[in-house]
C-alpha cells in the first residue's frame, strides 16, 4: 500500500474534520479516508465511493480510540494508479488500490468521490501534487 | 424556518466573509444566505435553484441600522433535509430546497452555478437532519 505525503498543509493546520471510526479498524498516518454513513470513515480500499481526506495520525486496531481526524485542505503527494494517468486541473478519483488515484470520470466530482484537483499531469505510477479541498 | 447548527468551524473561525444586507431584512443566526447582485445576501426563503453562500454567523435584526452580515463559509454544520421528498447521500452535494433553511439532493449543474450548499456527510431522508461539509 501506498500512501500519501502531505505537501502543504493550508487554512487552519489543514482544516481537520474530526469523524467516527471503529475501533477495529486499522488506518496509517497518510491514508485515505473513505466516508461511510452516519460520519464514520475507513481506510480507503474502494473505487467509485466518496473520500474525505487524509488521515492525519495513525490508528491501531483494537486500541480503544473511535475517533479519527481527517486533513481536508492541503497539497498532497499520491501515486498514479498502474494504468492510470492526471492532468493539470483535472480532478482524481482513488483507485481500488489503497492511495492510489487516477483521472476522474464523468460525476465522480459531484458523487464526492475526487480527492481534490492534480496539479501536475503524470503517468502511470508516478506520483502527482493533488490539491485536496473536502 | 430552521436554521443550521454548526458542528465545527473549519479555516480561521470558519472563513467568515462580510457581505452587505439591506437594512430592512431580518436574519437569524445560523440562516443560509442566498445571494443576490453585489455581494447583497438575504436569508433563504425558500427559492430553489439560487445561489447561496453560506451560513450567518450572527443575528441581524430588521432596520437596526446595521447593513453588514458575517458569512461562516468553512465549516461542518446540521441541517435539515426537506419534507416529503428530499434526501442525502453521502458524498453528493445538497442544495436549497423549497423551505426557508432545508436541503435537497443536488441535481445536475447545481453545484457549477453555486446552488449547491455543501456535500452530504450521512445519508439521510425527508425530514431529517444531515451533516454537511460547507465550504463555499
Amino acid at each position: 500500500m501506498t500512501s500519501t505525503t502531505i505537501m502543504y498543509l493550508l487554512g487552519n493546520n489543514g482544516d481537520r474534520i474530526p469523524y467516527v471510526v471503529a475501533d477495529a479498524s486499522t488506518i496509517a498516518k497518510g491514508d485515505v479516508l473513505e466516508l461511510t454513513d452516519n460520519m464514520v470513515v475507513i481506510a480507503q480500499t474502494n473505487a467509485d465511493q466518496p473520500v474525505v481526506g487524509i488521515a492525519a495520525h495513525e490508528k491501531v486496531a483494537n486500541d480503544g480510540n473511535t475517533m479519527m481526524t481527517a486533513i481536508t485542505n492541503c497539497v498532497a503527494k499520491m501515486t498514479v494508479v498502474g494504468g492510470g494517468s492526471a492532468t493539470i486541473g483535472d480532478p482524481v478519483s482513488m483507485d481500488a488500490t489503497n492511495n492510489e488515484v487516477n483521472l476522474s470520470t464523468t460525476l465522480d466530482w459531484e458523487k464526492g468521490w475526487a480527492i481534490g484537483k492534480a496539479l501536475e499531469n503524470a503517468g502511470a505510477g508516478e506520483t502527482v501534487a493533488v490539491r485536496i479541498k473536502k | 424556518m430552521v436554521q443550521a447548527t454548526i458542528m465545527y468551524l473549519l479555516g480561521n473561525n470558519g472563513d467568515q466573509i462580510p457581505y452587505v444586507v439591506a437594512d430592512a431584512s431580518a436574519i437569524a443566526k445560523g440562516d443560509v444566505l442566498e445571494l443576490a447582485d453585489n455581494m447583497v445576501v438575504t436569508a433563504h426563503g425558500g427559492n430553489v435553484d439560487t445561489p447561496v453562500v453560506g451560513i450567518a454567523a450572527h443575528e441581524k435584526v430588521a432596520n437596526d441600522g446595521n447593513t453588514m452580515i458575517s458569512c461562516i463559509t468553512n465549516c461542518v454544520a446540521r441541517l435539515t433535509i426537506k419534507a416529503a421528498t428530499g434526501t442525502s447521500l453521502i458524498g453528493t452535494h445538497v442544495s436549497m430546497g423549497n423551505a426557508a433553511g432545508v436541503v435537497d439532493v443536488s441535481s445536475s449543474l447545481d453545484e457549477e452555478k453555486g446552488w449547491s450548499l455543501g456535500y452530504a456527510l450521512e445519508t439521510g431522508t425527508a425530514g431529517q437532519t444531515c451533516a454537511v461539509r460547507i465550504i463555499k
